[in-house]
């Protein structure tokens, strides 16, 4: 994928960015530390000092090492809900693709009713019923989050299914499952890749949204938007250190997040004119060969590419 | 059901603008709270902010449990229908017999018949405010007492053997023991609110007095399938909010407003009852209560709005508002703009409940050595300096200190379990209990004897419990964060759930062991115990054992003889039965005490006659705008 990027500064960036976000969140703990468990109220709503270079919350926890700990959370949620969104829709979308007939019509359905559901009160609802934990969100988030990635493979598995080299699997006797996870979803590599950094993303803000709502994972636990809930009670008391921080982070990562996928996506698609360029990228994410069929992404691809979940 | 939670305790509060017994110039109102002078101007209109999405929706003044609330008592219904007795007196607890509808009762044959005589007052249709009135309400009340928002079971009417009306202007009740005066007038008689006759009809088109239909012993009230009905058909208008403003049932009051309008969204206007010939006769032309979204748009209007009033009616403003918590620290901005701020404290006391009979917490929960280490946790100073903007008071005993009231003792001003995490390190592990500090604590050495865990605690049982609480409340939801975090330093492992009001009011009940509905195990319902409309501060309601307010199924026999003894009490060892019964609450900790939250109260500069009163009521007819 590095070599997709060269060149592309915004791209860059945006990986840079990545990277320092994550060694923030995840080293940074190791050279600043902090006590993210102890409440104490002799120390709340401190403005920035040298003890705390970004003030004290509500609480009194310190914001700088707050930040951090409510960005492990949001990154590995994020992640993993990525993984999962991504991977589950793959298999969906690759099943009711390559399988087709009525098959297709119904899982299809599925995926239609589902994106029918306003997710958003559906999340909300659940996290009033059980509650709310970092698996648990994981779980929730991934499980309104397939359905995008799903249309998507399916569309660039109906076009995949015609290709010669998938007609030499099956003539070859090559089955549904080995079929998709051999041949299609391979070639559609690229796109899942890119895909997944949009559900990365928007993981994340789902996160912050729920957090900001009063839904996140509970206390002591750190979220961003979590912070960002709470901070906004203060915000008109003046304590900007306790919002604009938080909200900082949520925007840099979602931004990155964006970038680089858009890159991604436009390395897949190519410059406008120059679609045929997808055809690179599928072998560039590593395309199988079968029976000496040479791996190929498909101009497809410019078509259904992804694109970025509104739900919220 | 006779508990009186105040959803949010901020609505008590604000509920509370308006000042009882602060007439005019007649009561301090001109002095209470200073800012502009002037001469009182009459007429003008009043806005009032009403807690965010919270209108009133129940306008008959016998609430059902599903209807109760301060929203719709203390705020709206009484500004139309007046209790039989007022309390507040002012800005203290207490009955206030000027401004109620009966003189003081009187007891008699020790203490078992009651003799009420009511003043010379009307109802807006020219009727008189009589004995019957008040046998109206009973006689629906005896018949849909499963259905009244403050039953007890074996309280009022159960304990009344007879009641009638003696004359037009007098009422007796006959008691079935003898009870202490001042309890059976405080939690009894307060709860009496005298309907007109007009009201006693089974239908919007049933026969009533004025149109030459049966007198009045033979009104449909007076059978219980006849009382039953006309409590159904009452009930059944009063759940019509579109007819509130023109129906001809609801524009009958006796009190000092009558109500012009009510939108879908609650915005509530109420002009004076030209009519009224009780004490306080408004000096506004017009009330209004307004209705929010949010806490924050409440601010929004406070701070962009005028800071004097009494134009016409239409303009964007607050007359009456209150800060929300957090925007506490922008009071001297208000201030500088020209507002009048004042802080309110209701009567009454906040506290957390445990669920003595959650199957795992409840065997832990009945220790009393393990309540006395887990209050010792609840830092009430810290929070109120921290979390509450010093806006709170400490809560020691059940019958609380603050206001200055004629009920508490000296003891109710100490703390008989101050914050101390060592204190609770060693009540704990005098008990068998290895502390983990920053672990999870767990029981070493079970069994009944001196020094182990005691009865029903397993050996190896951790100290871990759920913390149920509602959302959107800053100080609550920091205070809760805090315990969390001081309780993980014995090793109490705390895991917090937040819930919107509503799941609280359904999950946290009372229940029975094993029962699905008994799963929460500590809750906290974001909102006080305030005495009202049982003013005498007993604790039959919240702590007997079996009572519905006693939602954590603590039960205790000798805090049951305490409770039964201060309601039976005579006058003369009233006092003495009250101390005895709050002296062993405060110890025996029912609940862990928390602080209780003050507000701060906002009023447009040149609106006087607002001293709050203590129990909650609204009562603009005592507010007036100066020049």
């Amino acid at each position: 994928m590095s070599g997709a990027l060269k060149g592309r500064r915004a791209g860059v960036a945006g990986l840079v960015t990545l990277v320092t976000l994550a060694a923030f969140c995840f080293i940074g703990p190791l050279l600043y530390h902090t006590d993210q468990t102890q409440a104490n109220v002799a120390l709340t709503n401190m403005a920035p000092s040298a003890a705390h270079p970004l003030g004290t919350d509500a609480n009194g926890y310190d914001v700088l090492g707050r930040l951090m700990a409510g960005g492990q959370i949001s990154l590995e949620i994020g992640l993993a809900v990525g993984i999962l969104a991504t991977a589950l829709g793959a298999a969906w979308g690759a099943l009711a693709g390559l399988t087709g007939g009525a098959l297709d019509a119904l899982m299809m359905r599925v995926v239609d009713t589902l994106l029918a559901l306003p997710a958003i009160f559906v999340l909300i609802y659940l996290a009033t019923v059980v509650q709310p934990t970092v698996p648990l969100l994981i779980g929730v988030i991934a499980l309104l989050s397939w359905l995008a990635p799903a249309r998507l493979i399916r569309s660039q598995t109906l076009s995949l299914r015609t290709r010669e080299f998938v007609t030499a699997a099956r003539a070859a006797g090559s089955g549904q499952a080995r079929t998709i996870t051999r041949h299609i979803l391979p070639n559609a590599a690229g796109t899942l890749v890119v895909a997944a950094t949009f559900q990365v993303a928007d993981a994340i803000l789902i996160l912050a949204t729920l957090s900001f709502l009063g839904f996140g994972p509970a206390p002591p636990t750190a979220t961003w938007g979590g912070m960002l809930y709470q901070g906004t009670s203060y915000l008109l008391d003046g304590y900007w250190w306790e919002v604009y921080p938080a909200g900082l982070m949520i925007v840099l990562t979602v931004l990155a997040l964006n970038l680089v996928g858009e890159r991604l996506r436009e390395s897949l698609d190519g410059p406008p004119g120059r679609a045929q360029r997808s055809s690179d990228s599928g072998r560039s994410a590593g395309a199988e060969t079968v029976s000496g069929v040479p791996g190929s992404g498909s101009s497809q691809a410019a078509k259904t590419s992804p694109s970025r979940g509104s739900w919220l | 059901m006779r508990r009186t939670w105040l959803v949010a305790l901020a609505v008590v509060a604000a509920a509370a603008l308006a000042g009882c017994g602060a007439s005019a110039p007649a009561r301090g109102g001109a002095g209470s709270g200073g800012a502009s002078g002037g001469g009182p101007i009459r007429g003008g209109t009043a806005y009032w902010a009403e807690q965010p999405l919270e209108p009133p929706n129940y306008i008959f003044p016998l609430t059902s449990g599903a209807y109760y609330s301060n929203e719709n008592v203390y705020d709206f219904q009484t500004l139309m229908y007046r209790p039989l007795y007022w309390y507040g007196n002012a800005d203290r607890p207490g009955v206030d017999y000027a401004l109620s509808l009966g003189d003081a009762p009187v007891y008699t044959d020790q203490n078992t018949v009651v003799t009420i005589h009511l003043k010379p007052t009307r109802w807006s249709d020219g009727e008189r405010v009589s004995a019957r009135d008040v046998i109206f309400w009973i006689n629906l009340l005896r018949a849909n007492e499963a259905d009244w928002a403050s039953f007890v079971p074996g309280g009022f009417p159960a304990n009344l053997i007879s009641y009638r009306a003696v004359n037009t202007s007098t009422v007796q009740l006959r008691l079935d023991r003898s009870y202490n005066p001042i309890w059976f007038t405080d939690n009894e008689l307060s709860q009496i609110t005298p309907l007109p006759l007009a009201w006693d009809r089974t239908s919007a088109r049933g026969c009533s007095a004025e149109h030459g239909c049966p007198p009045p012993r033979t009104l449909p009230d007076a059978t219980s399938s006849g009382a039953r009905a006309v409590y159904a058909f009452l009930n059944a208008q009063a759940k019509d909010l579109s007819t509130y403003a023109t129906s001809p049932l609801w524009r009958i009051v006796d009190g000092p407003w009558r109500l012009t309008a009510l939108t879908a969204s609650g915005r509530a206007t109420f002009e004076p009852n030209r009519r009224y010939d009780g004490p306080h006769r408004p000096h506004l032309a017009r009330f209004v209560e307004l209705p929010f979204t949010s806490e924050t748009a409440e601010l929004a209007l406070l701070e962009t709005g005028p800071a004097r009033g009494g134009g016409g009616p239409g303009a964007p403003q607050i007359s009456a508002g209150y800060l929300p918590d957090t925007a506490i620290p922008q009071a001297p901005a208000l201030r500088a703009r020209g507002y009048r701020l004042a802080p309110f404290y209701p009567y009454g006391f906040d506290y957390f409940e445990p669920n003595f009979n959650n199957p795992t917490a409840g065997p832990i929960f009945r220790k009393l050595y393990f309540r006395q280490a887990f209050q010792h946790l609840v830092n009430q100073p810290g929070w109120i300096h921290a979390y509450y903007q010093g806006l709170g008071v400490p809560t020691y005993s059940p019958v609380p200190a603050q206001p200055a009231n004629p009920y508490a003792d000296r003891q109710a001003r100490t703390n008989p379990y101050p914050f101390s995490v060592s204190a609770s390190r060693a009540i704990l592990t005098a008990h068998g209990w290895r502390v983990r500090p920053g672990g999870l604590s767990t029981c070493t050495h079970p069994g009944r004897a001196r020094g182990e865990c005691g009865a029903g605690i397993h050996p190896g049982q951790a100290l871990r419990f759920t913390l149920m609480y509602p959302d959107g409340m800053s100080y609550t939801d920091n205070a809760m964060v805090d315990l969390q975090s001081v309780a993980r330093e014995v090793g109490i492992e705390l895991t917090l759930q937040q819930r919107t009001t509503a799941t609280i009011d359904a999950e946290i009940e009372p229940c029975k062991t094993g029962s699905p509905a008994c799963a929460w195990q500590l809750g906290q319902y974001g909102s006080a115990w305030v005495f009202a409309p049982d003013h005498y501060p007993s604790g039959e309601e919240i702590f007997q054992t079996g009572a519905l307010g006693n939602v954590g199924s603590y039960s205790s026999r000798r805090v049951d003889r305490l409770i039964k003894a201060t309601t039976t009490a005579p006058a003369s060892r009233a006092t003495r039965a009250l101390d005895a019964y709050a002296n062993a609450v405060r110890l025996q900790l029912p609940d862990f005490w928390q602080p209780s939250p003050g507000t701060l109260e906002s009023f447009q500069s040149n609106l006087r006659g607002t001293t709050p009163n203590a129990y909650g009521y609204l009562t603009p007819e005592e507010w007036y705008f100066t020049r």
